[in-house]
């Protein structure tokens, strides 16, 4: 595929995703039926649920790269895994607020301490000191093996907050079957999903291209001369 | 020269560190006092009802080892980077996850030491007893001192070397410390107030995995660390 | 008809009533944020592609 026809593709991308977007969020809004219990309050899942999915795809992809990042130094696999951080921060920051505002009507309350909902809570808090590290370290390479270093420490922790709080307590909503649930309110559910997936690439892609543009600008010689060394993208 | 191995290099480094720290002694003083106003500051924000004090007990004497640990992290490796102590280490050169297995457990061992001081303050403060036998409490103090001990060096080493490391450290430690610090609270106020459902256990079990998987995450990483 | 008429009127759409300004809260939220990010991403972008 040639270089213009792939910009073209790309450009084209953004409304598609914004028409997939909306039509799922009508789908969501006015064709899925109000809940039995809940009524139309149930309509901010199909904003939640693929929200924090997204959030969870980001921190494992995250973890990939960086367990791989040790094993073979590469700026790509850095350049996606901060870009991976980034997003799962932004999801997982707008997705846990839609769940408190869920929380208000069904629960009564803004917040609870049961597992689910506090394991997301420090994950983001994690993620934002992984940020702040990427930030605060100069040294391309060094930064690379420490942040994949934090990563993975946490991404190791995410299991063991999840069982220390469930011994804590519990409430979460038990997750429905699908099988259990009204057809239209799956449909609305794998639309938006479908939809919130579509974003979440778009939005990796972009993230990615000014993650590794900064990071070759950052291990290149700024005017070089013929038979300098340069980095190269591997 | 024949490079010692691992254990010798562990024991080596180790009585080095303690032996910098003994030397230092007002910087442990320092730790002590601070510790102890932490508590102080506890009570005074949260009491004057000492039921309510003597239940939270155990939340309080984690938090304030927690909060001093971040102050003796930072402070064991600013020695080393102001000396290039570190470096000079590594070109002799001595195994990494020795030097890990040393400052974590120097570091350890400064925490084990600040929480058996507390204990007798936190009886006399917030007036709380030991319903369990002491040993069950000093077995989970040494748990959870070593479990703040393994990700603080780690990322001690790492918050050394980079900007703004007086708020990085704490930033990094604290949510990845949240279990361990569930479980050690937990536990100490069974302590404190007896366990009528037999739950002591299951918290040890849980910090004692923990350690576990981060002393061997550490073994793992820190050389990657510290590597040039 | 009369006492089915009462009956469905006493069961109801749902135990929460309207909770419309929860869903629009929730999405303005969602919606705000997500552009947001988008702006931010596209401005960084461009800047990006200006150094080069």
């Amino acid at each position: 595929m040639d270089a213009r026809m792939r910009r073209a593709l790309e450009i084209a991308a953004v409304p598609a995703v914004a028409c997939i977007f909306g039509y799922a969020a009508y789908v969501g809004l006015v064709v899925a039926p109000p809940d039995r219990e809940m009524g139309d309050v149930q309509r901010i899942m199909y904003a939640h649920v693929p929200m924090v999915q997204m959030m969870l795809l980001a921190g494992t992809i995250l973890f990939v790269c960086s367990v791989l990042y040790l094993f073979r130094a590469s700026w790509k696999t850095d350049a996606l895994a901060e870009a991976a951080a980034e997003i799962a921060l932004v999801f997982g920051a707008i997705g846990t607020t839609l769940g408190s505002i869920w929380g208000r009507p069904t629960w009564g309350v803004y917040w609870a301490w049961d597992p689910r909902l506090t394991t997301v809570a420090i994950l983001l808090v994690a993620l934002a000191g992984y940020l702040a590290l990427r930030r605060f370290v100069d040294d391309p390479e060094r930064r690379a093996v420490w942040a994949a270093v934090t990563a993975i420490i946490i991404a190791v922790d995410v299991p063991i907050i999840y069982f220390s709080v469930k011994w804590w307590k519990s409430l979460h909503q038990v997750q429905s079957n699908p099988r259990t649930v009204d057809p239209q309110m799956v449909l609305a559910l794998r639309w938006n999903i479908s939809a919130f997936f579509l974003v979440f690439i778009v939005f990796l892609v972009v993230r990615y291209r000014i993650a590794l543009a900064a990071r070759m600008r950052e291990v290149t010689v700024p005017d070089s001369q013929p038979g300098t060394r340069q980095a190269v993208a591997s | 020269m024949r490079v010692p191995g691992l254990l010798t290099s562990t024991w080596v480094l180790l009585r080095k560190d303690l032996l910098v720290e003994w030397r230092s002694r007002s910087r442990i003083n320092a730790l002590v006092f601070f510790s102890l106003a932490t508590l102080l500051l506890f009570s005074f924000a949260l009491g004057p009802d000492t039921a309510l004090l003597r239940r939270n007990a155990g939340g309080y004497l984690w938090l304030a080892l927690l909060l001093s640990s971040v102050l003796a992290l930072g402070e064991s490796f600013r020695v080393e980077r102001e000396n290039a102590a570190l470096e000079g280490l590594r070109l002799v050169p001595v195994d990494a996850r020795a030097i890990f297995l040393s400052k974590g457990l120097a570091n350890a061992v400064l925490l084990i030491g600040l929480g058996i001081l507390l204990v007798p303050v936190l009886i006399a403060l917030l007036d709380v007893r030991l319903v369990l036998p002491w040993p069950r409490l000093f077995g989970l103090t040494v748990l959870g001192c070593l479990a703040i001990a393994a990700p603080g060096t780690l990322y001690g080493a790492i918050a050394s070397h980079a900007r703004a490391r007086d708020v990085l450290l704490p930033l990094l430690l604290f949510p990845v410390l949240i279990p361990a610090l569930v479980a050690a609270a937990k536990g100490t106020a069974l302590v404190f107030e007896g366990d009528p459902m037999e739950q002591f256990d299951s918290w040890v079990a849980l910090l004692a995995s923990f350690d576990i998987l981060y002393w061997g995450l550490g073994v793992v990483l820190f050389p990657r660390v510290v590597e040039e | 008809m009369n006492a089915l008429h009462t009956v469905l009127a006493a069961v109801g759409e749902g135990r929460i009533h309207g909770g419309w300004e929860y869903v629009k809260a929730a999405y303005g939220i969602c919606w705000t944020g997500l552009s947001l990010y988008a702006l931010s991403l596209w401005i960084r972008s461009r800047r990006s592609e200006d150094v080069k």
